[in-house]
């Protein structure tokens, strides 16, 4: 009885031993300092694509919009005035593109002021 | 890191990490400069959509792991025999960096994590990474299951079936070398 308990203790102790070593060598780092070139880390730098400058050029297709804005509501300002009809609907129509005109020439005016 | 002298530091500081996990994923030392490269210029390109929830290390061994895969089947469809890690290793440069240890105490333990590193290559590609990023690397459960994607539970269960594996597989190596040795 006192033999199968040793014998249990020892196999235990050499199972452990066993698994101590395994963890010993896998926790072992492979010295691979040889393999990696000096410049290793410039070489993959130096790959890596280069970044593209970023360009950005200058539009005016909301200014252009809005000068044209203004001539056709002022055309059609003159138009309706010459014509000099007295019906509420054109009157409606005549304030409408007057209020529209006056707001183009606000947003422009506004725009030269910040642009200086 | 947005500039790319910031990307040439990132690779200095885990360029050893980086070759010493594909080594042992691989198991050879062989295309071992391109496989690093591979995963830096990976690396670099997945930067602009990492979110910084985890570490960049992380994600470098994600890459890692994700690279030494497309290895292993590169191997499968070329079947190219794999080039055991013992015929490349010189046990003499380990013993003359320690030349004050018994030598034949080395010798042996040489033997042995050569075995060890043969056996982790038998090893399915799960386990054995599992089992390189726990003791070699020495990552978290957290750490790996963030690298592979997969729930901690099941880490843990690669971990331990990876070491049983391991065991038993070395076991019969021990018993066989010492059956040669009797005879």
């Amino acid at each position: 009885m006192r033999d199968e308990e040793l014998n249990r203790i020892l196999a235990e102790d050499a199972e452990r031993a066993f698994d101590d070593r395994i963890v010993t060598a896998l926790e072992r780092k492979p010295d691979l300092s040889s393999a990696i070139p000096d410049d290793f880390a410039a070489r993959v730098a130096a790959q890596v694509p280069a970044k593209r400058p970023v360009t950005v050029r200058a539009t005016s297709y909301g200014r252009t919009a809005m000068w044209v804005g203004l001539a056709v509501s002022m055309v059609v300002l003159i138009g309706i005035t010459v014509r000099g009809s007295a019906s509420p609907a054109v009157v409606v129509v005549e304030w409408t593109l007057c209020l529209q005109f006056l707001a183009f020439a606000v947003w422009l005016g506004v725009r030269r002021l910040r642009e200086g | 890191m947005s500039e790319d002298l910031s990307f040439e530091q990132v690779v200095r500081e885990n360029q050893a990490m980086v070759f010493r996990t594909l080594y042992r994923l691989t198991g050879t030392r062989e295309h071992l400069e391109d496989l690093a490269q591979e995963v830096f210029l990976r690396l670099y390109k997945a930067l602009p959509n990492f979110r910084g929830e985890s570490l960049v290390t992380t994600y470098i061994y994600r890459i890692a792991v994700n690279v030494a895969q497309n290895e292993w089947k590169r191997r499968k469809r070329s079947d190219r025999p794999l080039i055991s890690i013992s015929e490349e290793t010189s046990m003499w440069e380990d013993r003359l960096e320690h030349p004050d240890r018994n030598a034949e105490q080395m010798m042996e333990q040489d033997e042995f994590r050569l075995c060890v590193e043969e056996q982790l290559q038998e090893l399915s590609g799960v386990e054995r990474t599992v089992l390189i990023l726990y003791h070699q690397e020495e990552r978290s459960y957290e750490q790996i299951a963030l690298a592979l994607s997969m729930p901690i539970g099941t880490i843990r269960t690669h971990l331990h079936r990876g070491r049983k594996k391991l065991r038993e597989r070395l076991q019969v190596t021990e018993r066989r070398v010492q059956c040669e040795m009797k005879s």
